[in-house]
């Protein structure tokens, strides 16, 4: 940490919601917390990408990959995500199946309970 | 374009928020996010899953770091639990005993003894990670959620409303989340925390394009889950069983009586033309267990159990009770399990596996004898042992004037009891037992038992009914994995099918929504299935033979007779 990024810090929660006033910043602070109240810290506990041991580490596809095509070896059997390839021109038309009703969608009945 | 699986295609796909608490465990959180939220799309089916059998299982502590990687290999090798097997806890756990080195060695060791049959399994390198923004947005609007590990600045953890920008350039440690979605119109991402319903919007957060907080860092995606039978048991019931098998891991399992004998049959659903083809039948090809067969007088109840996903039936025999059978999955055998039951007991039985004394969970059953009354037995498959291991025993008798039973008997998320853990929100413990069954007089008379009391009467509703009904709890009516289904239920009146619903919520009355088919008995399976989301229904049909029926959006469909 330098010396600019430790002034950089609000220390309390009322410097906080001075500085998000003077940078016109679009979030608000949890209404719950005081303007006395410390930033809070939350644990956290994810490693740093350089500590991520390496039988652990995921390879990344490479941006240039065409991911449709990856993506249109296994369509999804969930109707709605069918139907959504199906405009994204992963699927074709035929290839949705009807989406399901709900209950109650085929309207009401008699019932004695 | 703008996506948000909180509110995606008109619905929820996104399990509840929980924390972290003081653990350093985020990334076990969001990568079981990831799971149930995939479980969710790709099958239907809400289910909540264990972050601290993720977290424990590779080897790690509350005071732990992690990351994404570790978790999806840990689920790949040995599944991701529930709960139930083995739950959320900051307390140091048995899981541990043998620390993880290099190659994630970690075995389970203190979940409970049904662990393999209770985990959602997914194949090896069944995940993605990206890093071009374009893409992460593709994947986010064609496949799912992805997680990734970011490290916000240290004003993240006071958000509360709005689009959070940076303050600072003040770092904080690394951090694992869901991203749920984006919105390019107002240029952010959606993001699920754990840090408990208090942070952010409910727990979930919206991010600024601007700060590129979201942009650098890998996504990780997955597809290809495999849901265990114990998350799916309250979506099915009597002969049919959505299984694991199959390119979408979700064929149909169905075990009909033909003869005097009990035939496994299966539908393989990622084939063209969806065919229903026989598996064989239910007998031992070991000459030493060949203790059971041409002594079938009905269809049997089928459970996919929490043991090794075994199938486990049970049907009226020739000996006058009824059979116990179950297929060991590991030993590829079918084993006969007992006798027990009333005397010349009536129609197909009600038979869960329940979680009314934990896990493993004991099963259930309930029959109506020739008095025409019911009877409740239970087997006892964990300790303690209130009865000796492997003895069915009669917990009561309830009712009169019951003409017909069926596979009706279900555990319902209601009337179970919430607690709320500061660790890591609400969990949910057993529910109550319902069964239906129809009476003399042609109603259909609904039954319920709360954990620990007596079988009593709700209501009845109905007429002219002389069939056994067939009941569900389904996923409509439930808003996330805590919420109650409404029940569906299929039942034989005149040859034809009446399918009756009540909303659990807030309960109300009995509904009946559709009357279909023809040539009908009576109906002995039912499913919400995860092939288009529809109700799937078995049917004996008048000629003996057994006839599929299906609803999707245009309705009820006349489906094949398979045999």
């Amino acid at each position: 940490m330098d010396n600019d990024a430790e002034q950089d810090v609000p220390k309390t929660i009322g410097e906080l919601r001075r500085r998000l006033a003077e940078l016109g910043n679009p979030w608000e602070v949890d209404p719950r917390l005081n303007d006395d109240d410390p930033l809070p810290d939350p644990p956290r506990g994810g490693q740093r990408e350089e500590d991520v041991p390496e039988e652990a580490r995921l390879p990344s596809l490479e941006p240039s990959t065409d991911l449709h095509g990856l993506l249109a070896s296994e369509p999804p059997a969930n109707p709605f995500l069918r139907e959504r390839w199906v405009e994204a021109g992963l699927l074709d038309q035929d290839e949705a199946p009807g989406l399901a009703l709900e209950s109650g969608d085929e309207g009401e009945g008699e019932g004695s309970v | 374009m703008n996506v948000d699986w909180r509110n995606r295609f008109g619905r929820n796909w996104i399990t509840s928020v929980r924390s972290q608490g003081g653990s350093q465990n985020c990334w076990a959180f969001a990568t079981t996010a990831l799971y149930e939220a995939m479980i969710r799309i790709e099958h239907y089916l809400w289910t909540r899953r264990s972050e601290g059998d993720l977290a424990r299982g590779t080897g790690k502590q509350a005071w732990d770091l992690g990351n994404i990687g570790e978790g999806t290999i840990f689920a790949e090798r040995y599944g991701l639990a529930d709960p139930d097997c083995f739950p959320w806890s900051e307390a140091a756990a048995l899981y541990t005993a043998v620390p993880h080195g290099a190659n994630l060695k970690a075995t389970p060791q203190s979940p409970t003894s049904d662990r393999s049959g209770r985990t959602m399994r997914i194949a090896a390198g069944a995940t993605t990670s990206l890093t071009d923004p374009a893409q992460k947005k593709q994947w986010i609007d064609l496949v799912g959620p992805m997680a990734v590990l970011v490290v916000p600045p240290v004003d993240f953890g006071s958000l509360g409303s709005g689009i959070y920008k940076r303050t600072t350039h003040q770092l904080g440690g690394a951090h694992a989340l869901l991203v749920v979605g984006f919105n390019d119109d107002e240029r952010y991402w959606i993001v699920k925390n754990s840090w408990g319903p208090g942070w952010g919007d409910g727990g979930f957060g919206r991010v600024s394009y601007d700060d590129g907080l979201l942009e650098g860092p890998g996504f990780t995606g997955l597809r290809g889950t495999n849901p265990d039978p114990w998350a799916k048991r309250r979506l099915r019931n009597g002969v049919l069983i959505q299984g694991g098998n199959g390119a979408l891991r979700n064929n149909f399992e169905m075990f009909i009586k033909v003869g005097m004998n009990v035939e496994h049959w299966y539908r393989e659903n990622a084939a063209s033309g969806t065919p229903w083809n026989r598996v064989g039948l239910v007998r031992s090809s070991d000459v030493w267990r060949d203790t059971f067969h041409d002594d079938v007088l009905d269809c049997p109840a089928a459970v996919q159990s929490t043991f090794g996903r075994n199938f486990e039936l049970v049907y009226r025999t020739t000996f006058r009770y009824l059979r116990h059978v179950y297929y060991d999955q590991a030993g590829g055998l079918w084993n006969d399990a007992t006798i027990f039951g009333p005397i010349d007991p009536v129609g197909v039985p009600g038979f869960i596996q329940s979680n009314c004394r934990g896990a493993p969970g004991d099963f259930e059953v309930v029959v109506v004898t020739q008095s025409g009354q019911a009877e409740h037995w239970t087997k006892h498959n964990s300790a303690p042992w209130m009865r000796p291991p492997g003895q069915w025993y009669l917990g009561e008798r309830f009712g009169s004037a019951i003409g017909y039973g069926g596979p009706a008997l279900v555990q319902i998320k209601m009337g179970a009891t919430y607690s709320t853990s500061p660790e890591n929100g609400a969990t949910l413990s057993a529910g109550e037992l319902h069964y239906i069954a129809a009476g003399t007089n042609g109603q259909m008379q609904h039954w319920r038992r709360w954990a620990g009391s007596s079988w009593s009467l709700l209501g009845t509703f109905g007429q002219n009914v002389a069939s056994a009904p067939c009941m569900i709890e389904g996923t409509y009516g439930a808003g996330n994995e805590m919420g109650v289904g409404n029940f569906e239920l299929c039942v034989a009146v005149g040859n034809q099918i009446e399918h009756w619903w009540r909303y659990n919520v807030s309960p109300g009355p009995w509904n009946k929504a559709a009357v279909f088919g023809a040539d009908v008995r009576r109906v002995i399976g039912l499913i919400q299935s995860s092939y288009s989301t529809n109700l799937e229904v078995i049917a004996e049909r008048t000629d003996g033979r057994y006839q599929h029926y299906w609803r999707d959006a245009a309705g009820w469909h006349t489906g094949v007779i398979i045999v």
